[in-house]
């Protein structure tokens, strides 16, 4: 008797199991309606603005959406796809449109807006062959935030830093002031690649340096033991003068913005985003952005640009035509608008402004403010590093901050110098 | 009965075709790669020979992933099976409450180690964090914890054993259960003292679960990479990688499919050696038991 | 017997100090995940604190999303799919493995530790391409599937030991009466592994429902994902909600708490089987 209870209760198990296994199967099958896969790097509050603005397309064309958001893990996932040839219908291209995604996108040469592109973010997007792959709705400066109540406080002007010496002295009048001069969220290495990001233009490539290495850094000539180490030195020295947050191995990205928030630090090297991001923190926060210092009296002051969201088509897709109506609907002013607002960034199509945003208005303060001497440029590691590069730069920086009082300077360029000499050679 | 033996053979099935599929085939298939430079997703890639083997002999940052390993591995077997055996035998010495006792220990072992990492990141934070708040109390000033690799080695070998103690703990503790009462009576009678009954008594009839402890706990520290990708990502540069986390690391963030593929394999071949030695030893010192 | 009840007694209280410790040692990050769970984003109070308010909406919001319940959904249908695959693979393998003591076995047997212990990611390139090809990404029983190959050897690891306690005796003795290798399992060794299936439900349960590093690369729409996943999502993105993460992580680990909690005999039964059998 007690055996065949439990036979028969297996036997449901089973059968209950078995079923599940089937409808598990049954996820993931197409459905009859298109479903566009649309990959994203964004998350949280973003997503969902993105989310409604894709619910309101389906409601209009009949055509579905589905985002998907890996969020910090979106490089390697994007990657895992490419290799393995199975890509999304549409995906954000974060910056690597014509080099790494090239050949998985379809051009937009035809599409009805590629006259509108503005013109600040054209070259960017445009390869040697004059193909671009990517709807650009929105370009992201890099630049510097800062807490204005802190520089008030320190008694630092606005736009009277145009030299890294400047910084430097603002940095000490800060330091005198109690407060962090520059907030670092090492734990993501992103943000020490970043310091390298903005500062090395100024050093090798832009073009009123003396001695430009840009050609050097495209055909793999680059000294890096010369012209890498000033750059690292100049790091070392802040560490060692304390401008930098004492947990800037470890502090997270998030941490490094809730300072900014909250005014316990001046700056943050990131781009405007990062101000959207602290005034979700503190509303009231009265936050900055300034251009990047030179490292000469000589050389100008800059702001390195270059894609924000921008989204291309897969050139394999199954529905090409359903792909062209999204990015015509996303290429509207408006929607354009809404998404370049949403995460602080600049319209990528003319006659898109954001002007009343408080970012754009900032953004277009510091241009008024260093207006005789600003130049701008795109990405540096786009422009001049090998695909790949980015996480090198960021743990090489990282050995800086690691051993400063040692050799910590010799180790960081050692490090890139390593991984560069591999990736040219790939 | 060699019909029998062959028939038995039939029983294999589904498990070698399932592991045939997903694990046999992939790691062909990532050897292939191994002898490849690839940067993980391009189509195009070369063959390069064992140049990936031979730079693993050059690579510092893999040195370190390999000792962290190490550390990850036998440093969290070491400590779940000291601090297991010590709790077992306290609870063991049942006071009221001891269950409840047994319960808290071992929950920790119910969690996600990315989730346990996420929420021990807000301990070890410089600012805010928990840890530096607790030795303020005694007027301590505040450490980065993580900032230091050899330290974050050992933050997270404690908190992979802290979190897992419990199985130890509740393995230990019924070993100590099966240890006749009789015994240990008699020996008190004999005059043996706690700690001669322990070592003589309890201790080899508690091998069979010390050895089942040794290779739970193994197995759980050399693979640790939830917690690492949770509280250090690697960090600060590559001194925290685990063998695991620095497989993925050189895929995906530094685009060196072919050599994580070599690493993978290196990693495949030494933990399985490791794992031999141990079930023989084990095998062994049962026997002569 | 009475000499010892007192003994007991007077020494006892060193012994509640030492306990109380440890359970404070052990819940205290819970404590501060709950705590983190039940505060509003912008209060910067000492985590050790309990907030001298009532917010529960970082908790609300997240049922409002209601993905999670989704997600949910998916870790349990892949967490009962896995331990049903792997009691039925692993429980039909692990007999012949503790019966035929031949080199062949003892190699399958080593191969199956070998797979126990590495890192599943080292291959991570090679199940990737596989699952694309027979079209199992994004789907759960591609997720499934991979679990059930990387769980099995320590199921394999599980049955086996506790096979090998069985008697063969009694196996033979089924063997003279006519019953062939299939009878002899079914009637004489399924009926004895009850206990030792639990253990594998549990050990194995706890582990799938934690799973992280597989279903990351396989389960890419947010359709398909499984808590952790989300949970990740939660911890991981910029300009983040370290509250609402933490309360998304305390709905997450509920049913297993809870399970524990309530199943706790089971799941220390379990554990010590997988031992002392050993």
């Amino acid at each position: 008797m007690k055996k065949t209870g439990k036979k028969c209760v297996s036997i449901v198990a089973c059968t209950a199991m078995a079923m599940a296994v089937l409808t598990g199967t049954g996820i993931g099958a197409s459905a009859d309606d298109v479903t566009l896969e649309v990959e994203t790097s964004w998350t949280g509050e973003q997503l969902d603005a993105l989310q409604s603005i894709m619910d309101d397309f389906t409601e209009e064309s009949g055509i579905g959406v589905e985002l998907i958001a890996p969020g910090e893990d979106y490089e390697n996932v994007m990657k895992t796809r490419m290799a393995s040839g199975d890509l999304p219908d549409l995906w954000e291209t974060h910056g690597w449109s014509t080099t790494r995604y090239a050949e998985y996108l379809s051009t937009v040469n035809d599409m009805e807006w590629f006259d509108q592109i503005s013109d600040a973010i054209k070259g960017t997007v445009t390869d040697k062959d004059g193909n671009v792959y990517v709807l650009p709705l929105s370009l992201d400066p890099a630049s510097i935030c800062y807490n204005k109540d802190v520089f008030e406080a320190a008694g630092v002007e606005p736009g009277s830093i145009r030299t890294w010496a400047d910084f430097e002295a603002a940095c000490d009048k800060i330091l005198a002031a109690e407060k962090v001069p520059v907030y670092v969220g090492g734990k993501t290495v992103d943000n020490t690649a970043n310091l390298m990001e903005v500062i090395a233009p100024g050093f090798l490539t832009n073009s009123d340096v003396a001695e430009n290495q840009g050609d050097a850094l495209l055909d793999g000539t680059f000294d890096f033991d010369t012209y890498w180490t000033p750059i690292a030195e100049m790091l070392q020295g802040w560490m060692q003068k304390g401008y930098f947050n004492q947990d800037i191995l470890t502090a997270s990205n998030d941490s490094a913005i809730q300072a900014l928030a909250m005014g316990e630090c001046a700056f943050v090297i990131s781009g405007n985003h990062t101000i959207v991001q602290a005034q979700e923190y503190n509303p009231d926060a009265n936050l900055g952005i300034m251009a990047i210092p030179s490292p000469s009296e000589e050389g100008s002051s800059y702001v390195s640009s270059g894609e924000g969201t921008c989204y291309g088509m897969w050139k394999d897709s199954e529905h090409q035509e359903e792909c062209k109506t999204l990015l015509n609907y996303l290429a509207q002013p408006d929607v354009c608008k809404q998404i370049a607002t949403v995460n602080g960034k600049i319209p990528g199509l003319k006659g898109v402004t954001n002007e009343d945003e408080y970012v754009t208005k900032e953004f277009n303060e510091m241009q008024e403010l260093y207006k005789d001497d600003l130049i701008s440029i795109q990405y540096f590691d786009r422009q001049y590093l090998p695909s790949g590069m980015w996480n090198d730069m960021g743990v090489s920086t990282n050995e800086i901050f690691m051993d400063p009082d040692g050799d910590g300077v010799s180790k960081c360029v050692e490090s890139i110098k390593t991984a560069y000499t591999e990736k040219m050679n790939q | 009965m060699k019909k029998r033996k062959r028939m038995l053979n039939l029983f294999y099935i589904p498990a070698l075709i399932l592991i045939l599929f997903f694990v046999v085939y992939p790691l062909l298939e990532a050897f292939r790669i191994s002898f490849t430079q690839w940067n993980g997703y391009s189509q195009d890639y070369k063959y390069i020979g064992f140049s990936n083997y031979a730079k693993l002999f050059k690579d510092e940052n893999f040195r370190t992933a390999f000792i962290n390993t190490i550390i990850y591995g036998f440093g969290s077997t070491l400590l779940q099976n000291v601090f297991g055996l010590a709790y077992a035998v306290f609870l063991n010495s049942r006071f009221r409450g001891h269950s409840v006792v047994r319960t808290f220990i071992y929950l920790p072992a119910m969690i996600s180690g990315l989730i346990m990492g996420y929420i021990i990141y807000f301990f070890v934070m410089y600012n805010h964090g928990v840890f530096n708040e607790i030795i303020g109390w005694f007027g301590a000033a505040p450490v980065d914890w993580m900032a230091d690799g050899p330290r974050g080695v050992i933050i997270m070998t404690l908190i992979n054993s802290w979190q897992f103690v419990g199985i130890c703990m509740v393995i230990y503790l019924a070993g100590l259960q099966n240890v006749p009462q009789m015994y240990l009576e008699a020996a008190e009678i004999d005059g043996a003292n706690s700690w001669q009954r322990f070592r003589h008594i309890t201790f080899p009839l508690l091998l069979p679960s010390i050895a089942s402890a040794v290779v739970l706990n193994l197995i759980g520290g050399l693979k640790l990479y939830d917690v690492i990708v949770a509280l250090s990502g690697g960090g600060p540069g590559f001194t925290t990688h685990s063998l695991a986390s620095y497989i993925s690391n050189q895929y995906f963030k530094a685009q060196n499919a072919g050599y994580s593929a070599a690493v993978g394999i290196f990693t495949f071949f030494f933990i399985m050696i490791v794992a031999n030695i141990f079930t023989r030893y084990f095998n062994k010192k049962e026997v002569e038991m | 017997m009475k000499k010892k009840r007192n003994y007991m007694h007077k020494s006892n209280w060193w012994k509640y100090l030492l306990a109380v410790v440890i359970v404070i040692f052990h819940v205290l990050p819970l404590y501060v995940l709950v705590v983190m769970a039940f505060k509003t984003k912008t209060d910067m109070s000492s985590l050790l604190t309990i907030p001298n308010y009532f917010y529960p909406d970082n908790f609300i919001k997240i049922f409002k999303k209601g993905e999670i319940l989704n997600a949910f959904k998916n870790t349990a249908i892949v967490t009962v799919c896995v331990l049903f695959l792997e009691i039925v693979a692993g429980g039909l393998a692990s007999y012949p493995l503790a019966r035929n003591k031949s080199k062949w076995n003892q190699f399958i047997s080593s191969v199956f530790m070998g797979i126990m212990m590495i890192p599943s990611l080292s291959i991570l390139v090679g199940v990737y391409s596989l699952l694309v090809s027979i079209h199992g990404i994004s789907t759960l029983w591609g997720l499934i599937l991979v679990s059930v190959a990387f769980g099995l050897p320590m199921t394999i690891y599980l049955y086996t030991n506790f096979i090998n306690a069985i008697p063969e005796s009694l196996d033979e003795a089924s063997a003279i009466d006519g019953c062939n290798v299939f009878q002899s399992f079914f009637k004489i060794i399924l009926p004895q592994l009850k206990p030792v299936t639990v253990t594998v439900l549990i050990l194995n349960g706890v582990g799938i429902w934690n799973e992280y590093a597989y279903g990351l690369y396989i389960l890419q729409k947010p359709k398909t994902y499984t808590l952790t996943l989300m949970i990740s999502q939660y911890f991981s993105t910029g300009g983040k909600d370290f509250n609402g993460a933490a309360a998304a992580a305390c709905i997450a680990i509920m049913p297993i708490v809870i399970a524990y909690i309530c199943l706790q005999k089971y799941f220390i039964q379990g554990t010590i089987d997988s031992a002392v059998k050993g």
